[in-house]
């Protein structure tokens, strides 16, 4: 059992946190009214810029940067084309993933001369400044900085919401824009501001995939990595610490996965095992959605213009 | 028929087109900035795709999986559903006829229709929980369309790779029985199967129904208002149910086409992106299931005339996705396109 558990614990973490990355970047933009199904893209796009900052500079932490700029970089496609041009938000996001697969996969050729995956880089696997700590230093400084990251990720999008007079705003955007403008809120400001956001935020959770969990890039690394967020997000019912914690349970179940994967002579052919999180995310979407009290924003996935109502 | 009016249309008509020229150009300065010369590249996209009548041809049977994949999204579009997943529900739709094709022994002609049928109904039982768990459930269609492609596409992976793998190192099945196989409809050498004449078939239909049926209609207007809809006495989640259920169903027989036509065996893995440049044929045709022959030609063309492009001018055929991608930028921006045309007239 306690193997289990040493096993189970610092795995959770290490493949939730990218989850959860991505998760808080998706309610800070749903949270504002802009849906963000690209996150999937922002994921690939930031993946690969960590690798590429890291090769070229031999730092990772300049892969963190590369990655948190790609992220926003991409993001702004999503912002211009949903906020101040109005397309459907659905479809735009979908533009990002097409368009962020496509130029990883030619970047990848462009940068390392080779197809698939990339050459390997610098990461951050370990934090070994935690190291000297007496009792818990060996079990924190196993664990990535970009688990640490995370939770001041999550601190600081908590605190933005609950006490900044920017997180009220974003919330009063996302509800009801033509109140918000009427109170001198700019919509499209803050909505910009959001999404921007949740493209850095994304960005670094698919750093942590390419740097911290492993240490170059490969194509269809992120594996639908993005859409468990934004699954987290509906699951934490567009709550900071509730996407944050339902992001671990995704977290979970893929440490799981591995787990039994590493079981010698399991009967359970390894196709059925990799198959866990995915399942595990419909069934309890299944569950949890269907006694939903509160659909959402409700002013989220309709673009908003000054002057007419949004309705 | 008024000037204007006749104006307007084409004003809707030349927006993809723009949408398209725009995208290449973008795509052309990438090539450049990669160190290309973008001429030639573009040059041996179209050598590739169209040189020849064999490559012509090649490019016609290529196009037939994502003109259907197109389709299959099209109509899951009209009902306001996304359904990102075609591609699961193709490639579950070819294990299905792969299946049928190798080891339900049939007559000749009722074997190659049963098997086609099995890769609908396959494709359209994929398709079937996102639908229910959006009746249901109230569950995000995009959200467990995508998930399902997971399942999928480790399901297929065990069946091939395991229990149906056939006496061959390739991550493939047996060859299918030659009952199960589309006969071609050309000379040998031009490879064109009947797959191709199925797909137009698929198209037909789906316009009828789209545009002479009821049901058709219905689906149709759930998508374009769901609490008019709602009102008027119709059920916009059975609806949406019916047009899930249907678009799986036309992403299985793109998938079994692929099958039963173009490998003769079930692969492993074997639709590349088939279903997700279905998205951007779609948006590009505007859900017009005639356009959609149209703008599936163009994904085709540019599919087929990548590998050409590839060999002989260094160009990655990933270029195909960016590009693919820049479409649907510019299909975002069909708002503005359409100010700054009429501010031109």
């Amino acid at each position: 059992m306690f193997s289990f558990l040493s096993y189970m614990i610092p795995t959770t973490l290490r493949m939730g946190t990218p989850i959860a990355f991505t998760a808080l970047g998706g309610v800070v933009s749903e949270r504002s009214g802009v849906n963000n199904i690209g996150l999937e893209g922002i994921m690939t796009a930031g993946a690969f810029a960590a690798v590429l900052g890291s090769y070229y500079t031999g730092s990772p932490w300049i892969g963190i940067l590369m990655a948190m700029l790609v992220g926003i970089l991409i993001s702004a496609i999503h912002s211009v084309l949903t906020i101040t041009i109005g397309a459907k938000q659905a479809v735009s996001s979908m533009a990002l993933v097409l368009l962020a697969e496509g130029l990883c996969g030619v970047g990848v050729e462009a940068f390392f001369g080779q197809s698939g995956s990339t050459a390997q880089v610098n990461n951050l696997p370990t934090s070994n400044i935690f190291a000297s700590i007496p009792l818990v230093g060996g079990f924190l400084s196993h664990l990535s900085p970009f688990v640490y990251i995370g939770f001041i990720a999550l601190i600081v999008v908590t605190l933005l919401f609950k006490f900044t007079r920017f997180g009220f705003h974003i919330t009063a955007v996302g509800e009801n824009p033509t109140m918000a403008e009427t109170c001198g809120i700019n919509v499209h400001r803050v909505r910009y501001i959001s999404v921007l956001a949740s493209g850095l935020l994304g960005g670094l959770g698919g750093a942590m995939l390419s740097i911290g969990q492993m240490n170059l890039f490969q194509e269809g690394m992120v594996a639908g990595r993005g859409y468990l967020a934004l699954g987290a997000v509906t699951m934490g019912r567009w709550n900071p610490v509730a996407s944050y914690c339902s992001a671990m349970i995704f977290g979970f179940f893929d440490a799981l996965q591995l787990y039994l994967q590493t079981i010698p002579s399991n009967p359970i052919p390894s196709d059925f095992i990799q198959m866990i999180p995915y399942l595990a995310i419909l069934i309890i979407l299944a569950v949890t959605s269907r006694k939903m009290k509160y659909f959402g924003v409700t002013a989220g996935g309709k673009p908003y213009t000054k002057y007419a109502s949004s309705h | 028929m008024t000037s204007n009016k006749k104006r307007e249309i084409l004003q809707e008509l030349l927006i993809p087109v723009i949408a398209v020229v725009l995208s290449l150009l973008i795509g052309g300065i990438i090539i450049a900035l990669l160190g290309f010369n973008p001429f030639d590249a573009y040059g041996a996209l179209i050598q590739g795709s169209m040189g020849s009548l064999v490559s012509f041809t090649m490019t016609l049977k290529t196009s037939v999986p994502l003109i259907l994949a197109g389709l299959a999204v099209a109509v899951a579009f009209k009902s306001s559903a996304f359904n990102i997943g075609v591609e699961g529900q193709l490639m579950f739709g070819g294990l299905c006829a792969g299946l049928v094709g190798i080891y339900v022994p049939l007559p000749p002609g009722l074997h190659l229709v049963v098997t086609l049928l099995a890769g609908m109904l396959g494709g359209a039982l994929v398709a079937f929980f996102p639908a229910i768990l959006n009746t249901a459930c109230n569950v995000s269609v995009v959200i467990s369309t995508i998930m399902l492609n997971y399942v999928v596409q480790f399901f297929v992976q065990f069946c091939v790779m395991g229990p149906f793998h056939g006496d061959t190192s390739a991550p493939a099945t047996d060859p299918l029985l030659a009952s199960a196989t589309l006969p071609n409809i050309l000379p040998a050498r031009y490879q064109l199967n009947l797959g191709f004449i199925i797909m137009i078939l698929a198209v037909v239909l789906v316009y009828i129904f789209m545009n002479k049926t009821t049901k058709g209609y219905q689906l149709t207007a759930v998508g374009l208002n769901a609490t008019a809809s709602e009102f008027s006495g119709m059920s916009v989640k059975k609806n949406i149910f019916m047009a899930l259920l249907l678009s799986g169903a036309i992403a299985g027989l793109a998938g079994s086409i692929e099958v039963t036509g173009t490998l003769k065996r079930m692969v492993n893995g074997f639709s590349t992106g088939y279903g997700f440049s279905g998205i951007p044929i779609a948006l590009m045709a505007r859900n017009n299931p005639f356009a959609i022959i149209l703008t599936g030609f163009f994904f085709g063309m540019m599919r087929s005339g990548s590998f050409l492009m590839q060999a002989t001018v260094g160009v990655s055929s990933d270029m195909v996705g960016i590009i693919q991608g820049l479409v649907v930028v510019f299909i975002c921006l069909e708002n503005l396109i359409r100010y700054y045309m009429n501010r031109i007239k």
